[in-house]
């Protein structure tokens, strides 16, 4: 550490955490990024899909090098043996989290922002003389960092949260468990993502296959709510679909973890504080992607953040307008998509495969953006419509 | 500057403060299979009493904080925790 002052401490060096360092620093500020495993990036704990191109232009460069697929179109397999096959050009990017995430750390780094890797943040004190102070473990020392903001990007452990006292910890059934193996066969639909889902598969969540077409491997995953104690865990259960799906296939790796599917928080800001990413439940509660969605919070963050140091008020009230502003980013969206979950998982095996073929019936249509810009209103649209017929 | 044993117990104490009627006698322990644990970090988050804490990669029990809700047992994606009785 060059100083034991910054303007702002991001506690997590994720896509979320490095964006918003990244912007802060291009406004001038200085920026403290600091990440508690040795490497950024590793391990992997990430089905590895995210928004299209232009989505992700917004939040820097692109580094080529680390996209291993463009995606145009997704395949669902749905109950009642309903298959959705959908065209659409550059609908997202397959990516690889272990150079996707170093770039916009390195990005970040160049922007002017200090980024520090191995070095554990043990606690955040309350807000005294108008900064807070950050504890920071590296290479077996605590240093006491002092900082005007604090950014927690910590992912789903959102410990910062909790020691700032928000409440992020959700229970089931709002955290979902996913589990992900590296197969090394390639899918029959290389440029599409592949899902399956409904009571026939897995009903409390779904089945994934994404192409790694660069690297000749395929992310075959499976994520549902938290299970009962006692129940068949998310691996056992991605193993049998993978028997069943890729008869004769290797697993070259394993990632997984919990993935909050709550919508975002309805607290994610304290005084001199806020979350941003996984940690602020920026996930989508309907896929359980979160890296454009966490990157995007992060340039509503950055915004904020400026506005708060024009200011000079660093208060709760302030920075409310930040979860208004995420509200109206993506987060309004995402509470319709989780409506929209809670109205699939709701139904019974018959009702399900209605449902899928009415979304077939969008698809084939071509309404296939009216559906996924407003899902609700497209299916209760297409349900009122039905009754008319 | 100070030490790591003495930053862990300020953690312990300015964040969530151990209930101590919350204590039982220990018949039980939470065990960790570390051939199995992916260091996904899903049971730090879900733990309600910061018995659990991610270290780079290495993941750690804080056995005296554990009250044996079950919620990371549940969690875990790969089945690497359980709890046994005694």
């Amino acid at each position: 550490m060059k100083s034991n002052n910054y303007d702002v401490v991001i506690i997590g060096a994720g896509p979320a955490g490095s964006v918003t360092a990244r912007h802060l620093a291009l406004k001038g500020y200085s920026v403290l990024l600091i990440e508690k495993r040795p490497q950024i990036g590793v391990p992997v704990r990430c089905g590895e899909a995210t928004g299209r191109r232009s989505r992700l232009a917004d939040f820097g460069p692109i580094n080529e090098d680390a996209i291993e697929t463009d995606i145009h179109g997704v395949v669902l397999y749905a109950q009642g043996g309903v298959s959705i096959k959908a065209d659409i050009n550059d609908v997202g990017l397959m990516v690889d989290r272990t150079k996707f995430d170093p770039w916009y750390a390195e990005l970040a780094e160049q922007a002017g922002v200090e980024v520090m890797c191995s070095a554990r943040a043990t606690d955040i004190r309350a807000p005294h003389n108008n900064e807070r102070v950050v504890c920071i473990e590296y290479q077996k020392e605590v240093f006491e960092i002092s900082a005007r903001m604090v950014v927690g990007s910590d992912g789903v452990e959102a410990l910062t949260g909790r020691w700032t006292g928000l409440k992020t910890r959700h229970l089931p059934p709002k955290t979902c468990t996913g589990i992900e193996l590296k197969l090394d066969v390639m899918d029959e639909n290389p440029n599409h993502l592949t899902f399956w889902q409904g009571h026939d598969y897995i009903n409390d969540g779904y089945i994934w296959s994404f192409p790694k077409v660069k690297s000749g491997t395929t992310n075959f995953g499976a994520g549902f709510i938290t299970p009962k104690l006692g129940s068949m865990n998310v691996y056992e259960a991605a193993d049998e679909w993978r028997e069943k799906l890729y008869p004769g296939s290797k697993v070259l790796g394993v990632t997984g973890g919990a993935i909050p599917v709550s919508g975002c928080l309805e607290e994610s800001v304290a005084d001199h504080f806020l979350l941003v990413g996984d940690s602020a439940h920026h996930t989508n509660p309907l896929t359980g992607g979160g890296i454009a969605s966490g990157m995007a919070g992060g340039l509503v963050a950055a915004e904020h953040i400026d506005r708060a140091f024009k200011a000079g008020d660093f208060s709760k009230q302030f920075l409310n307008s930040y979860e208004k502003g995420i509200l109206s980013a993506f987060g309004d969206i995402h509470h319709r998509q989780m409506r929209m979950r809670d109205y699939i998982l709701d139904k019974g095996a018959d009702d399900q495969a209605k449902f899928f073929k009415m979304v077939k019936d969008f698809v084939d249509h071509g309404k296939i953006s009216a559906f996924v810009k407003q899902p609700f209103y497209a299916v209760k649209t297409a349900w009122d419509l039905n009754k008319l017929k | 500057m100070k030490n790591i044993e003495t930053s862990r117990s300020t953690l312990r104490s300015s964040g969530s403060p151990v209930n101590p009627t919350k204590r039982r006698p220990k018949k039980k322990e939470l065990l960790l299979d570390r051939t199995q644990c992916i260091s996904c970090a899903g049971c730090v988050g879900m733990c309600p009493d910061l018995a659990l804490d991610m270290f780079g990669t290495d993941l750690q029990i804080f056995q005296e904080e554990c009250t044996y809700c079950t919620i990371c047992v549940r969690i875990c994606p790969v089945g690497a925790l359980s709890i046994e009785k005694q």
